[in-house]
């Protein structure tokens, strides 16, 4: 069941109608379950096919009341490796293939997502009493929440158990709006998007010559971040939106990306659920390894260099079980770890507050801003091509036309996110009365309208369904 | 960032009046329960204005009557002699319709015919008529070009089938078709002409006719109706139906949903259906009549709808559903009476998506349509005796 389908916000209403009927937790939890169930249920009508599933689940509560009787760093260590690799022999890793995978076809829908959640309760068991001690009913729930079972975000227990305010009018208002900029960022700019920029990449395969060739790759390395970051944004905006409705409250995973000034920063505002994890349980641990095994004061810039291209590299691998999504962690963590190089240099350099001027500088960091985009654009490359399509690109480029676009790249990505900035500034500062006119119940109610009205159009108009979420298949 | 419809602020920040009211609201003012609703209906009734104003733009329509006449006594339309008008439907090309001395969209004159010329007379609505399809395009004129071609004689069609004639029109016409001298009658049909081309008392006060005056105006006060009317005269929303139903799957799903009129396409047929082939029966029985009492040959040429088509070439039919059961019983009921049974629909279900053909919204079959029609309608003349045309040498794509 597509999230951006009718069928998707039918069955969402039901289950919110439903939840609300009753605030009492039970009530609440068993519709869930069904809810969840019922979700699951549409991906397969082979009840052979969630064997492993199940197998997985069963495996990590075990491993969750484990860990939560046992506190120790050997059984963690043994539990996470065992879940580890359980989770990489359900998802096929190249360097499990000895071990022999599963011929049938079975599923592994939000496999990854589970992966998070599970991992972040065996390690919290060992000092949260509250997670060793969680129900089937609650870890089922919070494992298959369907709206963030298919591509996260990935949600804290903790924040889980929250129980938001009661919904009410301006809450409704909310949350109905973002579901409605959700869809119009999926059905229509992501959709429109993906026409483009596969049409992009077909004509540069086609060996066009010159500028046209050149065009080609712009807009074919461009498109795709471009596209990805609406199909995912949008998805997320509807969970979101859908899961208020339900009575819970998931975590934000975008803040505008686009305007960050650096990697470090593109990593707090992309994917900001998957980035958290990795800080709270890769960085932030091999960091502290790291600083207990060579605890040289000065060595700490490059400890922490290096934690972040351990976990940036993992980031890639993350996406994929092949060898082009190791390339692409590679790229990630040399992004990363560069920027965290280059400031460390520039402040042993210059010192902080001629470091604080520069990064201050509104043409600064609009370069910065374009150069951050154009990396992540690059590194992309082997995020939505495979190895062979990857090198037909660039060879169809050649050394020459990668330059060249990578040049184009970074003055048209600086030039467009300062006019994106610029005008969105702008438009947030219009006001009346003092009061920002954009931000307006007023405004949004016929925005929302309006966008709802181009949804249905374009999805009429387009003849083909718009491209599913991407982040489905990881 | 400063969000006013947040509404989270907490208790304390209410003022008293905001207080007072209920929590449901969530901090918005009372005025608000009418003023966001009023907003977001003013919003659609905006852009609903501008899509119709975009649609009408961008796919234009022209009407086109001022040539028909419709003799409502008989339940048939003709032509005006050698009047020429222009029609466009928004989802096809403009096209010119030019009648002949006699009123019927034939570039042969309707004289006396000339020796050595066979003539085909062509009965029928608006498919008959090639309704939307410019007059090259017609199968009429295919078939008249095709035959001409590979039996050594001229051949003329003289299309007598007009926009809005009703089955009891076209056995009204049957007099005058024969008074051309035909070498063939040929009858054109389309599932909808039995739908909508039967009414009951026109049929059993066939013999009888009433006289004009005492047919009622035809205009229904029904504000029902007249809604449904505007919505259907929406170019918006033609065009959105236009595009929703590209979709092959999702336009067969709800065109079966779409009431009595589609049972045509279900086995058993529907005893409405029964009684419209009952009828059919009567009036294709006593024009074979009057044709075999003339000595001329008769052929009933069925095209299917949209959906038909469409459930022809997927194979896979919804339980109850078969679109070949029409055609089947039609063919009984021509072969009841001698009249030969040229099924196009066999040629439609070779194609991997004949519904492309044939208008989405209007219903009527496009020029690619009509070329499919004629060549069934040349093989069928072509392959069997009993008509001046069989044995001409013609290379059929059918066969």
């Amino acid at each position: 069941m597509p999230t951006a389908s009718a069928g998707f916000l039918l069955f969402s209403a039901a289950v919110a109608i439903a939840c609300n009927l009753s605030r009492h937790p039970l009530w609440r939890g068993w519709v869930l379950l069904a809810a969840n169930l019922a979700y699951l249920a549409t991906v397969s009508t082979d009840p052979s096919a969630f064997l492993p599933f199940a197998a997985f689940l069963a495996i990590g509560y075990a491993a969750i009341l484990a860990s939560g009787r046992r506190r120790s760093g050997k059984v963690l260590g043994t539990l996470v490796m065992a879940l580890t690799l359980g989770f990489c022999w359900l998802k096929k890793y190249w360097f499990l293939s000895g071990l022999g995978f599963i011929s049938s076809p079975y599923v592994t829908i939000g496999l990854s997502y589970i992966f998070f959640r599970v991992m972040h309760l065996v390690i919290d068991a060992q000092s949260h009493r509250e997670a060793g001690r969680l129900s089937f009913l609650s870890y089922l729930n919070y494992t298959l929440n369907f709206t963030a079972l298919v591509a996260g975000p990935i949600q804290r227990y903790e924040d889980f158990l929250k129980t938001p305010p009661p919904i009410d009018l301006c809450i409704a208002g909310r949350a109905a709006e973002r579901i409605v900029i959700g869809l119009f960022k999926v059905l229509v700019v992501a959709a429109l998007l993906s026409t483009v920029q596969t049409q992009a990449t077909a004509d540069l395969l086609a060996h066009h010559d010159g500028p046209d060739r050149l065009k080609s790759g712009l807009v074919a390395i461009a498109g795709y971040p471009i596209y990805l970051y609406f199909n995912f944004s949008g998805y997320m905006d509807i969970v979101i939106g859908v899961a208020r409705f339900i009575g819970m409250e998931l975590p934000e995973n975008f803040n505008r990306p686009f305007s960050s000034v650096n990697f470090i920063e593109f990593w707090g505002r992309y994917h900001m659920t998957l980035s958290n994890w990795l800080r709270d349980y890769v960085y932030t641990p091999l960091l502290r390894v790291l600083m207990t095994r060579f605890p040289k004061p000065g060595r700490d810039p490059f400890l922490a260099t290096l934690a972040f291209f351990v976990t940036f590299f993992l980031i890639g691998i993350w996406h994929g079980p092949t060898a082009i999504f190791a390339t692409y962690g590679v790229l990630l963590a040399v992004g990363i770890s560069g920027d965290k190089l280059y400031q460390t240099a520039l402040l042993k350099l210059w010192g902080r507050r001629k470091y604080r001027a520069l990064a201050e500088d509104p043409v600064y960091r609009a370069v910065c801003r374009g150069l951050t985009f154009t990396w992540y654009a690059v590194s992309m490359l082997c995020f939505w091509a495979d190895s062979d399509e990857a090198s037909r690109i660039l060879g169809a480029l050649g050394p020459g036309g990668i330059a060249a676009v990578f040049l184009l790249l970074l003055v048209a990505a600086t030039a467009a996110l300062t006019v994106t900035e610029t005008l969105r500034a702008a438009a947030l500062d219009a006001g009346w009365k003092g009061r920002p006119i954009m931000l307006s119940r007023y405004t949004r109610t016929v925005w929302s309208v309006v966008l709802a009205f181009l949804c249905v159009s374009v999805a009429m108009l387009m003849h083909s369904p718009a491209p599913d979420i991407v982040y489905k298949t990881f | 960032m400063r969000d006013e419809f947040d509404g989270l602020r907490t208790p304390l920040q209410l003022s008293p009046q905001e207080r007072r009211q209920p929590a449901w609201l969530g901090g918005l003012p009372r005025r608000d329960l009418y003023i966001l609703p009023l907003l977001a209906l003013g919003t659609l009734f905006l852009l609903g204005i501008a899509s119709e104003l975009g649609a009408r733009i961008l796919a234009p329509a022209q009407e086109r009557m001022s040539c028909l006449v419709a003799n409502r006594a008989f339940g048939f339309s003709h032509g005006r002699p050698h009047c020429v008008e222009t029609g466009k439907i928004p989802e096809g090309p403009k096209v010119v319709y030019s009648y002949n001395a006699c009123g019927y969209r034939s570039a042969a004159p309707c004289g006396p015919k000339p020796p050595d010329t066979w003539r085909i007379a062509l009965l029928g609505a608006s498919f008959g008529e090639g309704y939307v399809v410019p007059y090259e395009e017609t199968f009429g004129a295919r078939t008249e070009r095709i035959l001409t071609r590979g039996c050594g004689h001229k051949v003329e069609v003289q299309n007598l089938a007009a926009y809005g004639t009703s089955l009891v029109g076209v056995y009204h016409e049957m007099d005058e078709a024969l008074s051309l001298k035909p070498d063939l009658v040929l009858i054109a049909i389309m599932p909808f002409d039995l739908e909508e081309g039967l009414p009951p008392d026109q049929v059993r006060m066939r013999h009888t006719p009433p006289p004009p005056s005492d047919l009622g105006s035809g205009i229904q006060r029904s504000p029902i109706l007249a809604l449904a009317k505007m919505a259907k005269a929406s170019r918006a929303l033609t065009m959105a139906r236009h595009f929703i139903f590209s979709d092959r799957d999702l336009y067969v799903r709800s065109y079966l949903l779409s009431g009595e009129n589609t049972d045509f396409l279900r086995d058993p047929l529907s005893p409405s259906w029964e009684r419209r082939l009952a009828d059919f029966d009567l009036l294709l029985g006593e024009m074979a009549a009057k044709s075999h009492a003339a000595g001329v040959p008769m052929a009933l040429l069925m095209a299917p709808q949209r959906a038909q088509a469409a459930l022809m070439a997927s194979k896979h039919w919804p339980q109850g559903v078969n679109p070949w059961v029409l055609p089947r019983r039609l063919g009984q009921i021509a072969a009841r009476h001698g009249v030969r049974m040229i099924d196009s629909s066999e040629l439609f279900a070779r194609l991997p998506h004949p519904e492309t053909l044939i208008y989405t919204v209007d219903g009527h079959p496009g020029g690619g349509a009509s070329a499919i029609i004629a060549n069934a309608v040349v093989d069928s003349l072509v392959g069997h005796d009993g008509t001046p045309f069989a044995g001409c040498k013609i290379a059929s794509p059918a066969r």
